[in-house]
């Protein structure tokens, strides 16, 4: 899908004349994109620094538009990249709790404070039945239902085939339909 | 909760959700929809899950925008299409490269092959060799000892006519002289010997006489 705003102008128009200079259209592209990218990041499980993770996210599209050849979306092409920013501060983080072990004063944190409000945001039963999912399962269910992403979109963000896209949703339903029916 | 069995219209729930359908397919669907209460209610279920997505921060787009890198000049010229027909035509040069190296190589086999399977082919080449090498050695021009080719040929043409194994016994494109007998060799000699140092006639008839040889 190729996001035009209500002017007509298409992803690929904006970033033409982002090219040429025109700042604006840089504006314009991030202002389309930028709660989408907010959305898939927390409902992915991201709480900290959202805004800092959208911001990498359209820093390293527009430092690396000569890769973007324009055969996917632009929106699917942010998708793919705040996905890989994703999964590296997921290492990152992994490492450092390896190393550094946990005070028990630490446990007061800001990040706590952020699990309560999670927890009181997911209290549905269908929330708790889509975070139940399986890590791939629950990635490719966020981009179809909450993102709108065809399967082909989601192949080519998480690095997988269309096929397989589609049989991990209907696995995700599936298993969704059975958490909520329990 | 059970599902439809049309899996088309199972597939396709999340796109009328999304708004992501066509006109007609949106009809379609929606028609669908409302006439079975499987789908009804999975595309409710739908709805309740992306409803119940945590809240997003607001995200400060001036703020992105700053942190921009600027579209630069070398940027531009890199993403221009036509860029993309140089690297093109890089590509092709390439291969036609690859085409005639290839090509090369495999004809130099081939070659090698039929020299060394037909030595009657290549027997007006050898005598040309043969007579360029006696030529060298007694100090005569080409021309003078072509008129040789005359004596030398018969004895060539009818080693080329034997058994390949015979043949190479006899001739040897690589071992030359040194490969022939010594009564081969001293037949030779007495034939150069025997050639007048002009030649009592134009050579053309000898040439017609390899050509002939040469494309049998």
């Amino acid at each position: 899908m190729n996001s035009s705003n209500p002017s007509g102008e298409s992803d690929q128009d904006l970033i033409a004349r982002w090219r040429a200079g025109d700042s604006r259209a840089a504006s314009l592209l991030v202002g389309r994109h930028a709660d989408s990218l907010a959305r898939f990041a927390v409902s992915s499980g991201e709480r900290e620094d959202i805004e800092e993770l959208v911001q990498d996210t359209f820093v390293r599209a527009f430092a690396s538009l000569d890769a973007f050849r324009g055969e996917s979306s632009l929106r699917t092409w942010l998708f793919t990249i705040e996905r890989r920013l994703m999964l590296d501060r997921r290492r990152t983080e992994r490492r450092q709790k390896a190393m550094v072990p946990i005070e028990p004063a630490d446990a007061t944190t800001e990040y706590d404070a952020l699990d309560s409000l999670l927890a009181e945001e997911t209290e549905s039963r269908v929330r708790k039945a889509v975070e139940s999912l399986s890590p791939t399962q629950h990635e490719v269910f966020l981009l179809r239902v909450e993102q709108g992403l065809s399967y082909k979109e989601i192949a080519d963000v998480v690095g997988t085939t269309e096929g397989a896209a589609r049989v991990h949703y209907h696995n995700a339903m599936r298993a969704v339909k059975e958490f909520v029916n329990d | 909760m059970t599902d439809c069995m049309n899996a088309e219209v199972r597939d396709a729930l999340p796109d009328l959700m999304n708004g992501r359908l066509g006109d007609i397919d949106k009809a379609t669907m929606t028609a669908h929809v409302e006439s079975c209460a499987d789908c009804r209610e999975e595309l409710r279920l739908l709805q309740e899950i992306k409803a119940s997505a945590p809240m997003a921060p607001r995200i400060d787009v001036s703020k992105i925008v700053a942190a921009l890198p600027a579209a630069m000049p070398s940027t531009i010229d890199h993403l221009a299409p036509a860029r993309a027909r140089p690297r093109s035509s890089m590509m092709w040069k390439a291969m036609a490269v690859v085409a005639l190296l290839t090509t090369a190589v495999t004809f130099g086999k081939a070659r090698r092959q039929a020299i060394e399977v037909s030595p009657a082919a290549s027997s007006a080449s050898a005598v040309r060799q043969e007579v360029a090498s006696q030529a060298a050695k007694t100090g005569q021009s080409e021309g003078t000892t072509r008129a040789s080719v005359a004596t030398v040929a018969p004895a060539v043409v009818a080693a080329a006519a034997r058994p390949v194994a015979a043949a190479r016994a006899e001739l040897s494109l690589t071992g030359g002289v040194q490969d022939l007998s010594d009564d081969q060799l001293q037949s030779l000699l007495s034939g150069l010997d025997s050639v007048q140092g002009l030649p009592a006639a134009e050579p053309e008839a000898v040439t017609i006489s390899l050509d002939d040889n040469e494309g049998q």
